[in-house]
């Protein structure tokens, strides 16, 4: 008997542990298998990219987070699911804690896990071409991996939250659709206002359109420029109104 | 253990289903629920089960409002859809998964009711078939022991044999202070182990009273002969007509056939009037 919230979450992160760990790991290994294959072909040409196990490292992660997201709630496909989990005594937020648990906790943690075991494997492929050595991993590259872990699932994984509880299905396109309108109406508004822009149009380019590509380009030049407000305002405004949205919706969730 | 007051609910703005729903009931025991199709049978028992929000009005089960899934509260009402689809895992698994959540779930009960259901489930619970799923999900409901049991069409998808194990299953393992609701057409299979009987209609209770008064308020008779005016209601059967007669003093109490009174009601609703009160005349 699970008698308190401790047990109970751990007890839940089990049974879902059950469910998912086949995508969870088998996500992660078919990438290693690309990243294997992908190293050949530089190999052979003897010129890796400083930063290809970077590169690979974001690729990988975010499609290994991008499948647990899309399967953050899969009950919602089919009534009969939706009322087991709906119904099962526990908390509504044991349960949502149990379910995002897999982006992002489980997701980044396995994903980085594998990556690094792997590391020897594809130094290894590398090495089997030609007897090319490639650039190990330096700190630096192991701080920007675990740097991108967090990333993630934090700064962009957060806004496809809101939307696994309201749509029953591509639930990651809509939200992906909703973000892009959002996007697209800051930079809107910014030309509208005439807000300050980080990036003028190119002179040749005076049209109205040129003008709305500036604007919206200079949303993410903010991002970069600003990169400290940016993480401020996600940190203390979006990632907790996504999650804390997410979570109302799961508790006023009806069939 | 049951109240709904004032209850309105609508899927759609402009089309209400519940308009001031008005349903009380205070024990244990086997109540069914009945209505045409679209009366709202299976709504109301998702609004029973909190799966479901009422508009406006109180909803209240064992006491609290099923909207805010108190984990105490879910603990103590189950619904069984009609619908079943259950999980490519195996029987110990599942049950393994789900029997913790339910304190008074009782192990030795499940595979008693899984025996009587002349049960073998091997492999994966989803290769079972449809009749087959549902006596496992049966089984769990029962073993779980609730306070509140909701059965939407429970015989639905079950051979003759099962839906006589079935009532058989109820009246052996039913603790008595479990109250079971269940919704379905099939009164005439079923209708006997109700022990009181709901109808809505249009969005509004139509009655609800005892299957004691039921029987004890109207008379089934066959007759080979057109029945005269004193019959409420009647319907040709092979070699006559089955004839629904107003109980007077003294008649012999006979056991009410539901779907004939429902048709009853539905055409002549006045004869209602006779389920107004408690009194019973035998």
């Amino acid at each position: 008997m699970y008698s308190n919230s401790f047990s109970r979450l751990a007890y839940l992160i089990k049974i879902e542990w059950g469910k998912k760990w086949k995508s969870l790991i088998g996500s992660a290994l078919i990438y290693m298998m690309v990243i294997i294959v992908a190293i050949m072909n530089p190999a052979q040409k003897l010129s890796i990219a400083i930063d290809f196990f970077v590169i690979h490292f974001v690729i990988g992660l975010t499609l290994v987070f991008a499948t647990q997201l899309f399967l953050l709630f899969p009950e919602w496909s089919a009534p009969f699911k939706t009322i087991q989990l709906l119904q099962l005594p526990a908390k509504p937020v044991e349960k949502y804690l149990a379910k995002l648990c897999f982006p992002f906790l489980f997701a980044p943690v396995v994903f980085t896990l594998i990556f690094l075991v792997f590391r020897p494997v594809f130094l290894q492929a590398a090495l089997a071409v030609k007897g090319f050595m490639t650039y190990p991993l330096y700190q630096e590259d192991i701080n920007a991996l675990l740097q991108v872990a967090l990333i993630v699932p934090l700064f962009v994984g957060v806004l496809f939250v809101p939307g696994a509880l309201i749509f029953k299905k591509v639930h990651l396109l809509f939200s992906f659709l909703f973000c892009l309108l959002l996007f697209v109406l800051a930079g809107l508004t910014a030309q509208a206002f005439q807000l300050p822009a980080y990036l003028t149009a190119s002179p040749s380019d005076q049209s109205i359109f040129g003008a709305m590509e500036a604007q919206l380009f200079s949303v993410v030049y903010f991002f970069q420029f600003k990169r400290i407000y940016a993480t401020l305002l996600w940190c203390s405004g979006i990632i907790p109104i996504m999650l804390c949205s997410g979570y109302f919706l799961f508790k006023q969730r009806e069939i | 253990m049951i109240q709904l007051q004032n209850l309105h609910f609508r899927y759609h703005p402009k089309r209400p289903l519940f308009e001031g729903l008005q349903v009380q009931i205070d024990k244990p025991g086997i109540v069914g629920l009945l209505g045409s199709n679209g009366a709202g049978k299976t709504t109301l028992l998702h609004l029973l089960a909190g799966l479901r929000f009422p508009w406006a009005g109180s909803c209240t089960v064992l006491g609290s409002e099923p909207r805010k899934r108190q984990l105490s509260w879910q603990q103590q009402v189950l619904f069984v859809p009609e619908t079943i689809e259950m999980p490519p895992r195996s029987l110990q698994r599942w049950l393994s998964e789900l029997a913790p959540f339910y304190p008074r779930f009782d192990q030795r009960l499940f595979e008693a009711i899984v025996k009587e259901f002349e049960l073998e489930v091997s492999g994966k619970l989803s290769e079972l078939s449809f009749g087959q799923q549902k006596k496992v999900m049966l089984a769990f409901a029962l073993a779980t022991q609730v306070k509140v049991l909701l059965l939407d069409e429970p015989s639905n998808g079950l051979d003759i044999f099962s839906k006589s194990q079935l009532r058989r299953i109820w009246t052996r393992h039913l603790p008595e202070d479990t109250l079971v609701v269940i919704s379905t057409h099939q009164v005439r299979e079923l209708g006997a182990q109700f022990d009181q009987v709901v109808v809505i209609d249009q969005g509004k209770l139509l009655f609800h009273q005892s299957t004691e008064v039921l029987n004890a308020r109207f008379c089934i008779q066959r007759s080979t002969e057109e029945p005269g005016k004193d019959a409420v209601y009647y319907e040709p059967i092979p070699g006559g007509y089955l004839v629904l007669y107003i109980a007077e003093p003294g008649d012999p109490e006979t056991e009410i056939d539901l779907e004939l009174l429902m048709k009853a009601i539905v055409e002549k609703p006045e004869i209602l009037v006779h389920l107004q009160n408690e009194k019973v005349y035998v």
